[in-house]
């Protein structure tokens, strides 16, 4: 698969599981690169261009055991950035969808 | 090492204007993954290539960020003024003495500064081997022109694959490092001995190897055995030919009882486990390919070119990215020349191929 096009899923991947639920770094990186096929090495600087674009922001938690972790959560903008993106992805899924069963005259 | 890695993570950010918190920020969250990482059992070499190397990972890290002017390292000025430092020296040699027989060597003092500049910053365990090839080739030069001592001379180049099993001791047991440079002791002795027209029973003294891995053997009992069978041997065999000269090739015979009980208890597994195997057939082939290639051509003067192939071999396995095209590079630089002078007798300016290094040195250089 192409490799900018495989980033832009994961991107949006990455905003998807952060809205479900507030995620450490490593935890996305786990999840994620658990289902899709993808080098870990390319989730932590997607993740940290997401922050930086001020789609999440950061808190972080003390835990019992080692030290603190930081945790990211979905803001406002990164809602709205998500819904963006599932409307122009159920589009492009539809019209693939389309082409490849033969739909389109 | 996570330390290891993360220092080379910070290098290459702080090549950028970047905020030293963020610089921070984004080191904490790789260390805290590379535990999250060890916390799993994983070994440090897979959590490196999970998280990638520092050098290709750095772009997306630092999109939109621009590179930060650095000033040259004194290291790196140096380099710049050597080929100048080299050519004034070699005409001063040329014209002042009349040196341009050897003159040349000054050239050497360009990839010499390339190698310690570079290396020294990321491997210096491996430094020394790849500075052996000129040591070794000043050494032998030395030795031919002002004492005619082209052999055994040509023996300083052992000091290349010496030094290469003995900077990657890190990875083997005091032993097996033993075991590892027994054969080049050996080499050495033989030509000394050799030297001195003592071929037999000189080469005696290459019994030495089996000697030395025979401490491998856990049943001591049979090391004790099988070591005590040798040395008799080599006793025995000392007094066959001593006594009745004309007796050399039968008195092998008396190393007839070691074989046998060597067979017997299995001993064909005479090197330990611990040598990793691919170290273990490339030391034996290139020993083996050096010695029927020496004997059928008889081209002793080249042929210890054979052996560079174990030092380059512990090179690709040990040392990785750019330091290992650089680390090998002079190994390449000797064989073209010597092979050069040697069968084109360009010896004056076969020298040109230690340019090589220095070039393969800058244009790796990250």
């Amino acid at each position: 698969m192409n490799t900018q096009f495989k980033k832009g899923v994961i991107e949006m991947c990455v905003l998807k599981l952060v809205s479900q639920k507030d995620m450490y770094g490593f935890e996305v990186i786990e999840t994620i690169s658990k289902e899709i096929d993808v080098n870990e090495n390319t989730i932590y600087p997607i993740l940290r261009r997401l922050m930086k674009q001020e789609f999440f922001e950061t808190y972080t938690e003390s835990m019992s055991i080692g030290a603190p972790r930081k945790y990211y959560r979905l803001t406002e903008l990164g809602k709205e950035q998500l819904k963006e993106y599932e409307n122009e992805w159920g589009t492009f899924i539809r019209s693939v969808s389309k082409i490849l069963g033969g739909i389109v005259s | 090492m996570k330390y290891d890695y993360l220092k080379n993570l910070k290098d290459q950010l702080d090549r950028y204007q970047m905020e030293e918190s963020e610089k921070q920020d984004i080191l904490n969250d790789y260390d805290d993954m590379y535990e999250n990482y060890l916390a799993q059992e994983m070994n440090e070499s897979d959590i490196e290539s999970k998280l990638g190397k520092p050098n290709k990972i750095i772009g997306e890290l630092t999109e939109g960020y621009r590179r930060a002017s650095q000033p040259q390292s004194n290291g790196h000025k140096l380099i710049a003024v050597m080929p100048f430092i080299s050519l004034v020296t070699f005409f001063i040699v040329g014209f002042v003495f009349n040196g341009w027989v050897y003159g040349w060597t000054a050239f050497l003092l360009i990839p010499v500064t390339a190698i310690i500049v570079e290396m020294s910053k990321k491997d210096k365990e491996h430094m020394t081997t790849a500075l052996s090839p000129f040591f070794a080739v000043v050494t032998f030069f030395i030795l031919g022109f002002f004492y005619d001592l082209w052999h055994p001379g040509w023996v300083v180049f052992l000091i290349i694959p010496v030094l290469g099993v003995f900077n990657s001791r890190r990875t083997m047991t005091g032993l097996v490092l033993l075991t590892s440079l027994s054969p080049f002791a050996a080499v050495l002795a033989f030509v000394i001995l050799g030297y001195y027209d003592l071929w037999q029973p000189g080469w005696l003294v290459f019994l030495i190897i089996p000697f030395i891995a025979l401490f491998h053997e856990e049943n001591k009992l049979s090391m004790f055995v099988s070591q005590a069978l040798l040395v008799l041997g080599v006793l025995g065999y000392l007094y066959i030919i001593n006594t009745y000269t004309d007796m050399s090739y039968y008195g092998l015979f008396i190393f007839a009882p070691f074989v046998a009980y060597s067979m017997y208890i299995g001993n064909i597994k005479i090197v330990s486990g611990e040598v990793p195997v691919g170290y273990r057939i490339v030391v034996i082939a290139t020993l083996a390919l050096y010695f029927i290639v020496s004997f059928l051509t008889g081209f002793w003067a080249i042929t210890w070119l054979i052996i560079l192939a174990i030092p380059v071999y512990s090179i690709i396995r040990e040392v990785k990215g750019n330091e290992r095209i650089i680390s090998i590079m002079p190994f390449i630089s000797v064989t073209i020349f010597m092979l050069l002078g040697f069968f084109f007798g360009w010896w004056a300016f076969a020298w040109m191929a230690f340019l090589l290094i220095p070039v393969v040195a800058i244009l790796k250089s990250n």
